[in-house]
């Protein structure tokens, strides 16, 4: 742990500069559905963008919730009909 | 969809179904049927943490620090589980205290460069992508785009596995 914590502070200390970081907020800002169209010419915000990927990180992770809680109750429903599909998915995958 | 995606989306699916199966095997059933909603809500708590592992787990070849975040907090829930102590998954990776403080204690160091301070110290997006907290500005955006991409890529993923076994129905 505390090796994994040292690595992470060296790289702290070679900072990038302004150009890259805001690279990687253009990068960050086509991944997101909200903000993907908006062109480069009209400049979103650097503080929007952070903020629109919290957003979509949470909306994320609820589904991921929601998700898991429908295929809990899926699972519930039929056993081994549920476990023969499983094996299938997994031999097509 | 790049080869990567599709790569990191086999892998995924292969992990997770896996583990789906595992939940599914006759002896992790109980027999009870008073207790079916309370077993339900158990069971999607442990398909959650299934779904997240096997993330960390399909990513974990692009060395990225977020993944290992991951799956040291998932040993360190079944260390706890083991030990009988109630674990904390309840309590999700954005709202836990202690990242919260390491944020803070970063905040001094970026206040010099202007793209820095605009950005601000991103607080918010430390506590919501695992390991955050320990990163400098640029690692901290590299990882939030690798992360975001996987976390859609599982969504997808566990979207379609749901729609799959409910129409087979």
């Amino acid at each position: 742990m505390s090796s994994r914590r040292s690595r992470s502070r060296q790289s702290g200390s070679s900072r990038i500069s302004e150009d890259q970081l805001l690279d990687l907020v253009t990068k960050l800002q086509q991944l997101l559905p909200e903000l993907r169209n908006s062109r480069r010419a009209d400049k979103v915000p650097a503080a929007k963008v952070l903020q629109e990927t919290c957003n979509y990180i949470r909306s994320l992770h609820r589904e991921v919730d929601d998700l898991s809680e429908r295929l809990s109750g899926l699972l519930e429903t039929t056993d081994s009909a549920q476990a023969a599909l499983i094996r299938s998915l997994l031999n097509y995958n | 969809m790049s080869a990567t995606t599709q790569q990191l989306e086999r892998n995924f699916t292969h992990r997770f179904l896996t583990s789906l199966r595992r939940m599914n095997s006759p002896d992790s059933k109980t027999t009870t049927t008073h207790a079916a909603g309370l077993v339900i809500r158990r069971r999607s708590l442990r398909i959650k943490r299934a779904a997240y592992s096997s993330m960390a787990r399909a990513a974990a070849g692009s060395h990225r620090a977020w993944t290992r975040a991951v799956l040291s907090r998932t040993r360190s829930q079944r260390r706890r589980q083991q030990h009988g102590v109630r674990p904390n998954y309840i309590i999700p990776p954005s709202q836990r205290r202690k990242s919260v403080k390491r944020a803070a204690k970063l905040k001094k160091k970026t206040k010099k460069k202007s793209v820095v301070r605009r950005l601000g110290r991103a607080g918010k997006l430390r506590e919501l992508v695992p390991g955050g907290s320990r990163m400098e500005m640029g690692q901290l955006l590299e990882e939030t785009a690798h992360y975001v991409q996987c976390l859609a890529v599982q969504v997808r993923v566990m979207q379609a596995v749901a729609d799959h076994f409910s129409s087979s129905m």
